[in-house]
């Protein structure tokens, strides 16, 4: 996340906890490649923990939102909304824009309507960037099909069944941007009427008013939170790997599933690559042989955090 | 007799071979010695032919059950059901007319014809009548349209291809392939791994854990260093 354009990625850290509503969006400027270097710290904002202004057990995407050519960041709390904020091509950031919406987990950036800025989307809803990404209205706009992730009316505690994982990519490779969405955990039982698996949803012809199109990876289990889309083999469709982790009473086993692309919207059988627990991993290739690795922490704030190398090029 | 009683006598047989009224054997009918007759003959002349038959009238019935059928790019048959003559007569041809132009003639024994020269995908409309021994012709029999089939697509020529360039043959895409190498490190460390990045440009990603360590791969080993 190079967030000042100085050609080296930079380290973004939101320093909040699972049980207050306090804390902080910080970046270190990356000191020009030298791992060991002085990494100087910058904070973007501060929650203070009062009424308006608060957040709990944070995540976070980066992306250019606005278009601009600076990279962006949006902060999602699991109970209270999401912040926006946009880069005034510095590293210095526009007063955030606070958008209220339902709890829980799922956020992804994607310029699902194609008008040139990345969108937020959301476990089953998305909101429009408007062409003034600072003073402009951010519009929330349901997902057809997806509505099971955010239901009206249900309670903050009900609600964490419907936390997910959600990424967006152009999957069926028609220019436009898909959903790949995971139910993440799952508390207060199973239950066929709530959403679990592992899905795509590729975007119709309208994305407004049509009904996504559905394709499932996996329709049983209630835990996958971890889910990622990436061209794994690098044979230029992209695939998906997503992991089991031991939030909620999902009681399958843990594992790491990865379901080959075929670039057209389906999907290969899963291939079973782990039998560890999952939570949050992330993607990157540490070895540099071009193909992407697979970091996986346990749980959340516990256990181990593995690697997984990628071997499809060997 | 003298002379003047011979030469009435002769005058009257002259006035009686020149005039039919003066015999019984000269019925006042309407007749005809054969179908020539209709095309040139006057009617008094006709009565004053003393081979003439009875006349018919009547003309046959239309031809019925007239089908088209074999219908290729240049032909197609026709064929139909006999025809009587409710004349009393006899059928003696059939007239074939294509577009309602006299085509051909079949005799009263054929009852198809094959319509030869036709233009491919080109719609024709046939009909036929029937003649009696009297040339009475019938009305048209009812209209059968076909079409022509059309000309076969012409294939393409084609255009000589100049000699390929070899392209090396594409690698068949790998499976989706992973080994769980290792544990990056355990604890209560913050396991929320909030990163991944190649931070140094080296062509390699370092992993970032929450604690704001930097694990960066050697090619050998990971090497932790402190964000400070």
């Amino acid at each position: 996340m190079d967030l000042d354009n100085d050609g080296y990625l930079d380290i973004i850290q939101t320093d909040t906890t699972n049980t207050g509503d306090s804390g902080a969006l910080v970046w270190y400027k990356n000191p020009q490649g030298k791992l060991s270097g002085n990494w100087i710290e910058n904070t973007i904002y501060s929650w203070d923990g009062s009424a308006n202004n608060r957040i709990r057990h944070s995540e976070e995407e980066v992306g250019d939102i606005d278009g601009d050519g600076y990279l962006d960041i949006v902060v999602r709390g699991i109970l209270y909304g999401s912040w926006v904020f946009i880069n005034k091509q510095n590293g210095t950031f526009h007063p955030p824009i606070f958008l209220s919406h339902n709890p829980r987990e799922g956020l992804a950036l994607s310029d699902l309507d194609g008008d040139g800025d990345l969108d937020i989307v959301l476990n089953g809803v998305w909101f429009e960037t408007p062409s003034n990404a600072v003073s402009g209205n951010y519009i929330l706009r349901a997902i057809k099909g997806l509505e099971k992730w955010y239901p009206a009316g249900r309670t903050n505690e009900e609600l964490r069944d419907y936390a997910a994982k959600v990424r967006s990519a152009d999957i069926n490779k028609d220019g436009k941007m898909d959903i790949v969405i995971s139910n993440s955990e799952e508390l207060s039982g199973n239950s066929p009427s709530k959403p679990h698996g592992v899905h795509v949803f590729l975007q119709p012809a309208n994305l407004i008013s049509d009904t996504w199109i559905k394709v499932t990876l996996d329709s049983d289990n209630y835990s996958w939170h971890s889910l990622k889309v990436e061209d794994l083999n690098n044979d230029g469709h992209l695939d998906v790997i997503a992991s089991i982790s031991t939030v909620g009473v999902d009681n399958a086993a843990f594992e790491t599933k990865t379901w080959q692309g075929h670039g057209d919207g389906s999907f290969g059988a899963p291939t079973v690559i782990g039998n560890n627990a999952g939570y949050q991993g992330l993607l990157g290739d540490y070895d540099g042989d071009g193909f992407a690795d697979y970091f996986l922490p346990n749980a959340f704030n516990s256990g181990a955090i593995r690697y997984y190398r990628n071997q499809s090029g060997d | 007799m003298g002379n003047g009683k011979f030469w009435v006598i002769v005058l009257f047989m002259v006035f009686c071979f020149f005039n039919t009224g003066c015999g019984d054997g000269f019925e006042k009918k309407r007749t005809v010695n054969d179908n020539s007759s209709l095309n040139g003959i006057t009617p008094s002349q006709e009565e004053n032919n003393p081979e003439a038959i009875e006349l018919d009238t009547f003309p046959p019935s239309s031809p019925s059950e007239l089908i088209v059928s074999n219908i290729g790019m240049t032909s197609a048959t026709l064929s139909w059901k006999a025809s009587l003559d409710i004349g009393g007569g006899k059928v003696t041809r059939y007239n074939i007319f294509r577009n309602g132009v006299f085509v051909d003639t079949t005799p009263a024994n054929i009852l198809s014809f094959i319509d030869v020269g036709l233009s491919p995908n080109t719609n024709y409309i046939y009909t036929i009548t029937v003649v009696d021994d009297s040339g009475n012709e019938s009305a048209m029999s009812s209209l059968v349209e076909i079409m022509t089939d059309a000309e076969p697509m012409q294939a393409p020529t084609p255009t000589p291809t100049p000699t390929p360039t070899p392209t090396p043959t594409p690698t068949p895409p790998s499976e989706i392939k992973f080994s769980n190498v290792g544990t990056l490190y355990n604890g209560n460390t913050g396991t929320r791994g909030s990163a991944v990045g190649d931070l140094d440009n080296d062509g390699r990603d370092e992993f970032i854990g929450e604690a704001l360590k930097i694990f960066d791969w050697d090619g050998n080993k990971w090497n932790v260093i402190p964000v400070t």
